[in-house]
């Protein structure tokens, strides 16, 4: 037996998935008897993991999946991916944009800021490209707060162009009199376009500060969205499929579970389009991946410099990474746009970051399915820790002294930070990493 | 004793002073240089190597010679300093650039990709692959290409004896393996000249006389090669020309022979006597036979 097929045979993927399920149905018998309300714990859990929240995290863990798991690139900031392809879509839609032309201009916004932060960032390595993601998504959140912003981006932008554009050209000129003559041209009429911009302000307000978008007086940036809906108004759920359904609600207490289960049009709609792009993601991923595309990729996740030895021009990878990336997690703020009809600067906070990141190691990077299930399974557990502490409180018995019902949904955070520092040591690899991957590691 | 004039290799003849010209060089080092603060860890006035022979590139620890390599295949930036390669300016170019360009390198701690089997870490290197570009990787039409490749790097993987591993993880093979992996990987870009540092170090000798024929077997498929070297029996059997660097200068070139009696060699190596740079240069220069015989007795006398 090879090293290989022992730690393939200790990984015992098989078994992870029915010792969770075996733990779930434990669980809810125990509180069942002691007579809590199963059928809406699990409902609620269900509705979690499987509906919006679920499917939103899991395309933007795709995304990062891209950059960490196939490039290892650990880009510590796709909210701001999420930031740009929102406030892309929320703005054109808000000044009168088509709908369309609004998703379109989400994902450039993503695309380009991929390239700002990418030129220079990915030369850096491994932790540093962490700590200055991490860092550009906070700044963005709060430059995104000044009502100014585009005016702000459009002076940078100028200044950069200018200073690039001269660096260019004045090592080129012979006369030192010519130089200082553009020089100063090129200042004087820097100067002018910043007093216009700022005096024009062109794009005041755009951004809506921290009122967000879209604003009071603006019109809804989801009204087109909804009205591609082709559900009827009703609610939803897997028993009011066809024949299948009748036989499902027949099961008892999962009958019910199912037909509590259920989502109204609006949401379905949100949960059916988010599923849709969480499998052309996943099929674009999968695509790339097994290419040979992919291997240089991966190849660079390895050891970049071997890469760069024979022949591939790593950091030109690394920014095709970047952008591809950022482009899908853009589409998943997007969605979350959708859902909530509304978002501002605080909508992208860094726990969003976190979360993301929680759902791919959870699931396993490197995988297809990974960021799926990883997401599934994480807004599950999130829903099903609260819902339970939630009715123990509710009945007293868990003391208010040791838990007022407001905490509760901190407390799940920890009991969450302690399985996943567990699941960290006893199984590094995620539930679909490879086993033997995560061993390779650490030799 | 050597003759002074130049000895003829196969179908070169050359001066064996440092620096000097080849008949056919493929690679030209000029005024190359490399400051780490005070210390200069490289400075080579020029260095030519001929094509298709193995050149060993020797010295004592902290001669230069890794820093050498490094700054040729752009992996580090020198101080000053021009390369060609045949007549194609390398200054400033990226490190894929010069791979591209023909010349490829391996490491002295060796880069295998850890987690890619032994034919992905093979494939990987073939050069203008249809599939690594963005759109084709996405809409296909790759495949027939990857076939050819994945055929060539299961005869590469043949020949270097690594088959057998073809499905394993890089990390699971042997470290001398994982040479053998390097070389062959390194050789899917149809290099015209392959920089090896260290291929032998921390390899089994049964091993070793393996690489040493696939070594030789290269450059009679036509291929230069230049490898860094400490095993002295390595370098004497198998080197056309070795050039000697020490403290960042080449001090020495020649046959074999030439450089295993020069003194200037023999005392950068035991680090005794010889410390006037002048006489060093005489010698070295090689046209005054004489006085190579005189150090040699010098020597002797030292010894007795």
């Amino acid at each position: 037996m090879s090293m290989l097929e022992q730690a393939d045979a200790a990984s015992s993927r098989p078994m992870l998935k029915w010792y969770i399920l075996t733990g779930v149905v434990a669980v809810l018998i125990i509180l069942g008897i002691a007579g809590l309300d199963t059928t809406d714990i699990l409902a609620t859990s269900l509705r979690s993991g499987l509906g919006v929240q679920g499917a939103i995290f899991a395309l933007a863990a795709i995304g990062v999946n891209l950059n960490y798991g196939y490039t290892g690139l650990l880009n510590f900031g796709p909210v701001a991916f999420m930031a740009a392809g929102a406030y892309g879509l929320g703005i054109t839609v808000t000044n009168g944009g088509p709908f369309l032309l609004g998703v379109l201009i989400g994902f450039v916004a993503a695309a380009f800021l991929a390239i700002l932060l990418g030129l220079p960032t990915l030369r850096l390595r491994g932790d540093f490209l962490a700590i200055t993601t991490i860092a550009a998504g906070e700044v963005l959140r709060v430059a995104l707060r000044s009502e100014n912003f585009f005016s702000m981006a459009l002076v940078l932008l100028l200044l950069l162009g200018t200073v690039g554009a001269l660096t260019y050209v004045m090592p080129r000129i012979a006369s030192q009199a010519t130089q200082w003559a553009i020089g100063l041209a090129a200042a004087a009429v820097v100067i002018a376009l910043m007093i216009v911009i700022w005096k024009a302000r062109f794009f005041a307000g755009e951004t809506g500060g921290t009122l967000g978008v879209p604003r009071p007086n603006e019109p809804s940036i989801v009204d087109t969205f909804y009205n591609w809906n082709p559900f009827p108004r009703s609610d939803y759920s897997l028993t009011d499929i066809a024949v299948v359904g009748d036989l499902l609600a027949k099961i008892p207490w999962l009958g019910d579970v199912l037909e509590s289960t259920a989502f109204n049009a609006r949401q379905l709609w949100v949960i059916v389009v988010t599923w849709v792009l969480v499998a052309i993601a996943s099929l674009i991923v999968w695509r790339l991946t097994t290419s040979p595309w992919g291997r240089v990729m991966k190849a660079i996740r390895e050891d970049e410099d071997a890469a760069r030895a024979v022949g591939k021009n790593a950091f030109n990878y690394k920014l095709q990474s970047f952008i591809i990336g950022g482009v899908i997690i853009a589409a998943a703020g997007m969605m979350r746009a959708m859902d909530q009809a509304f978002f501002n600067p605080e909508s992208f906070k860094t726990q969003t970051t976190f979360f993301i990141w929680t759902v791919l190691i959870l699931g396993g990077a490197a995988t297809i399915r990974g960021p799926i299930v990883g997401a599934i399974v994480f807004w599950f557990f999130l829903l099903f820790i609260e819902e339970i502490l939630d009715q123990m409180v509710e009945r007293d018995w868990i003391p208010d002294v040791v838990l007022d019902p407001n905490q509760v949904s901190s407390v799940r955070f920890i009991l969450l930070g302690v399985t996943l520092a567990a699941l960290m040591i006893w199984r590094p690899q995620g539930m679909f990493g490879k086993k033997e991957e995560a061993l390779l590691d650490a030799a | 004793m050597q003759p002074d004039s130049g000895p003829s290799i196969g179908a070169f003849v050359a001066e064996p002073t440092p620096g000097s010209a080849k008949p056919d060089p493929i690679l030209t080092i000029q005024n190359v240089s490399r400051s780490f603060g005070g210390l200069k860890a490289v400075d080579v006035d020029h260095l030519e190597i001929q094509r298709g022979t193995i050149t060993a590139l020797i010295g004592p620890n902290g001669a230069g010679k890794t820093t050498l390599f490094n700054l040729v295949s752009a992996f580090d930036e020198p101080s000053s300093g021009n390369w060609q390669l045949d007549g194609k300016e390398l200054r400033g170019k990226q490190p894929y650039h010069i791979a591209r360009a023909g010349m490829v390198r391996t490491f002295q701690l060796t880069k295998s990709l850890a987690k890619m089997t032994c034919i992905e870490n093979m494939m990987l290197a073939a050069p203008k692959q249809r599939g690594e570009t963005f759109v084709s990787a996405l809409l296909g039409g790759w495949r027939s290409e990857e076939d050819a490749v994945q055929a060539k790097a299961e005869e590469l993987l043949e020949r270097f004896n690594l088959i057998h591993m073809r499905d394993e993880y890089a990390a699971t093979l042997s470290g001398g393996q994982r040479k053998l992996l390097e070389m062959a990987r390194s050789l899917m870009t149809d290099p015209e000249i392959i920089l090896l540092d260290e291929p032998m170090a921390g390899v089994n000798p049964a091993l070793v006389q393996s690489l040493l024929g696939h070594i030789e077997a290269l450059r009679d498929d036509g291929m230069t090669v230049i490898f860094i070297e400490h095993d002295m029996d390595v370098i004497m059997g198998i080197s056309d020309w070795i050039a000697v660097l020490a403290e960042g200068q080449v001090i020495a070139e020649g046959t074999p022979d030439q450089v295993g009696q020069n003194p200037a060699v023999i005392a950068a190596y035991l680090g005794t006597g010889f410390d006037d740079d002048d006489d060093d240069d005489d010698t070295a220069s090689g046209d005054d036979a004489d006085e190579v015989i005189t150090y040699e007795l010098s020597d002797d006398e030292a010894a007795t």
